[in-house]
């Protein structure tokens, strides 16, 4: 039988999986509650109650070249 | 040109994520970014990447015609510093790029990759062998590393960090990224680091050329 993470990412009609990564989190965790947690995720995601943005916020970071930093050192 | 290739000339830090973001784009691997800061439940995860074709048989296309439209969707923990999460992100980021080889698309490789994930770093030496996706995957955050770092800029600034007139700090607040992860590009491990990424990227590379 299918969990939660099978059933959100493979068996939607509408959708085909591409690809998925993971960057492990600092907790403690049985696969169980970490495929859990992602379906949960997933789901929200699919479902809009978690909502997204188009961007990550860091447009008007100001940068440095650093050859300047070089010379003035 | 490929977006670690692309990186390792760059002159100007920090780069954003916005940049790093226009260059996977213009691969073409997908056609819409999105970005999800949650909280994420027992710190399972800290990012999570999530790419998938939505009308792909023909059911529907939310972009209003019949071309399947290819979104990313990238989750990450709320609670990360900024430069972690910056990192985090870049990982996943670049993750868009992979081929063929190192997705994880199938029900098996999932599976694998969620059981190679849950392993202690310090028994992985232990183990035969792990599927291409998971090393892929554990490479990740030192490809984006060295890309939010780029080795122009880091061959740039190492004759000053070695006579000391610049700090891990300085570094790390030039970068944006975390702390350890600036000493580790500073110091002479890197090279070696740095070359290894490189030959994993052209290899991986090399895999989707068509014949």
């Amino acid at each position: 039988m299918s969990d939660a993470l099978t059933r959100v990412l493979f068996e939607h009609e509408e959708r085909t999986l591409i690809n998925i990564k993971f960057l492990k989190g600092d907790g403690n965790v049985s696969k169980k509650e970490f495929r859990d947690t992602v379906a949960g995720l997933l789901q929200g995601i699919e479902t809009g109650l978690i909502e997204g943005r188009d961007s990550f916020g860091d447009e008007n970071l100001k940068r440095f070249d650093v050859r300047d930093i070089a010379a003035k050192l | 040109m490929r977006v670690f290739e692309f990186f390792s000339l760059e002159q100007k830090l920090p780069i954003p994520i916005s940049v790093m973001a226009a260059q996977v784009l213009e691969q073409g691997h997908v056609d819409i970014v999105r970005y999800y800061p949650v909280p994420v439940p027992n710190k399972a995860i800290k990012a999570m990447l999530y790419v998938r074709v939505i009308g792909a048989n023909g059911v529907y296309s939310s972009n209003g015609g019949s071309v399947p439209l290819r979104v990313a969707h990238i989750l990450y923990d709320e609670a990360l510093p900024g430069p972690d999460a910056r990192l985090a992100v870049a990982k996943e980021l670049l993750h868009i790029c992979d081929g063929a080889l190192a997705a994880s698309n199938t029900r098996e490789t999932v599976d694998r990759l969620i059981d190679e994930l849950l392993v202690p770093d310090e028994l992985l030496a232990e183990m035969a062998r792990l599927q291409i996706p998971t090393t892929v995957d554990k490479a990740g955050l030192m490809k984006a590393a060295a890309c939010l770092f780029p080795k122009e800029c880091r061959d740039t600034l190492k004759p000053l960090y070695d006579r000391q007139e610049i700090t891990d700090d300085y570094l790390a607040d030039l970068t944006d990224l975390p702390v350890n992860i600036v000493r580790l590009i500073m110091s002479d491990l890197w090279d070696s680091i740095y070359d290894a990424l490189q030959d994993i990227d052209e290899s991986l590379a090399s895999f989707d050329q068509p014949e």
